[in-house]
């Protein structure tokens, strides 16, 4: 890896396997090699936002708010709600990088921020909800889903089923199968064992499947 | 293998996460397990399909929300380089100390380098320790000065009992050194009158040091009621 870049390590080879051994031909998703060039920061422009410079910070931000709101899109499945979360995020990414001594790490330490943004808002959120309205009878109001594009049945049921999952079920799932890092990453950001990463996925993906089987999706 | 076992390692199957050992013997129980394949099947189209959902991107106005949010809360880097030197009592003491110490060291190897300079006349030699130690005790008076003010500004102030017996401690070492500093200035080269100075300075800076430190010294919350 390139010493002057923060951005994690891939194999991508390993994760892309074929078993047609037992009849059952396996696709896994392979890591798209250009979506992590997204997270590729040089470490000039690190520092360079360390020190204030906000041209700096701009091209951080740049470079990683597709995959920053991708994570807290997945934890509320609501656009504003995303953006008000995107927007904490960075104001507490840059204002706490002065405690980062490892550029190496920025890219995991980042990403854990948004994570820990996002549960913190949902728990703000629950508890809101549960002073006022539901979040449902707001929907409208606060932008539920307005892309309007076509989406398969087990997409829909997916999504519905992932906002039940628990905040580190849901952590894992977001990390791993939606953006799809591999384990050691999802534990480096989650600050967890690559045990815990494996049986969360485990639970989650079970959890899913009885959703999606109770919904007859599957 | 059964299908307890197999259920749980089928996601690291998926994932490619299992050793060649684990991935055999799986392998082995799926040809045979219907359920357990359909297992297979499900989970390999839950992440199929979580690697295709989208969540677009966010509106090109955040960037300055998060520059205005940037501008308005104050940064921690901001916040550390603003953060003005805390002149506490406490660093007032230490500031005062050293500049005690410093000074104290200078004139004792200041009389030590005179006392035994050879070549220099003994007149040279007192004008030279006079003078040395006249500089030095105004340095001292300043840096005493300024502790008193620290101790001033304390805000719950020092007990006055403990202030008693320190002032008490300080005048017999400032006797001494009075004495001390005559006897000196009498025969700069007489080496029993110079260590007497010498241990006479230390006793005060080790006096003052225990002032740095006199929180530990006050009695606590209730102590002093208890005292008969």
């Amino acid at each position: 890896m390139n010493g002057e870049m923060a951005l994690f390590h891939y194999s991508l080879s390993t994760r892309c396997q074929e078993y047609d051994r037992i009849g059952v031909k396996i696709e896994v998703p392979v890591m798209d090699e250009e979506a992590h060039k997204e997270s590729l920061i040089p470490f000039d422009i690190i520092d360079r936002s360390r020190d204030g410079d906000h041209d700096a910070m701009e091209a951080v931000y740049e470079q990683l708010k597709a995959k920053f709101f991708g994570v807290a899109y997945w934890y509320t499945q609501d656009r504003a709600a995303s953006e008000d979360i995107l927007q904490d995020a960075f104001i507490k990414i840059f204002t706490n990088l002065h405690r980062l001594d490892d550029n190496q790490a920025f890219v995991s330490w980042s990403y854990r921020i948004v994570v820990n943004t996002s549960i913190s808002y949902l728990r703000k959120a629950k508890k809101q909800n549960q002073k006022s309205v539901s979040l449902d009878s707001v929907k409208d109001f606060i932008g539920e889903d307005t892309s309007g594009e076509y989406e398969d049945l087990t997409k829909t049921t997916i999504k519905e089923a992932l906002k039940e999952l628990a905040p580190g079920l849901r952590s894992v799932f977001i990390l791993h199968d939606v953006q799809g890092f591999k384990h050691r990453e999802v534990a480096e950001i989650l600050d967890c064992s690559e045990g815990t990463s494996k049986s969360q996925l485990f639970k989650a993906r079970e959890q899913l499947r009885k959703k999606l089987y109770a919904k007859q999706v599957l | 293998m059964n299908c307890k076992k197999a259920k749980k390692l089928i996601s690291d199957y998926v994932d490619g996460e299992l050793d060649l050992t684990k991935r055999s013997s799986l392998e082995e129980h799926l040809e045979s397990c219907e359920e357990c394949r359909k297992i297979l099947e499900d989970y390999k189209g839950i992440a199929g399909t979580a690697r295709q959902l989208e969540a677009g991107s966010p509106s090109p106005y955040v960037w300055n929300r998060i520059k205005k949010g940037l501008e308005t809360s104050t940064p921690s880097y901001k916040e550390a380089k603003r953060l003005p030197l805390r002149w506490s009592p406490k660093l007032k003491y230490a500031v005062s100390f050293l500049s005690v110490l410093l000074v104290v060291g200078a004139v004792v190897v200041g009389i030590y380098y005179l006392g035994n300079q050879k070549g220099l006349s003994p007149f040279k030699q007192q004008d030279d320790v006079i003078a040395n130690l006249k500089k030095a005790e105004k340095h001292y008076k300043l840096a005493i000065e300024s502790m008193m003010k620290a101790v001033e500004a304390q805000e719950n102030g020092m007990d006055p009992e403990v202030a008693e017996v320190f002032q008490a401690n300080l005048n017999l070492i400032d006797s001494s050194i009075t004495a001390c500093r005559k006897a000196v200035l009498n025969d700069p080269r007489d080496i029993d009158s110079r260590n007497i100075l010498l241990a006479a300075y230390k006793e005060k800076t080790d006096l003052l040091y225990k002032l740095l430190n006199v929180k530990d010294y006050s009695p606590k919350k209730g102590e002093s009621e208890n005292k008969i």
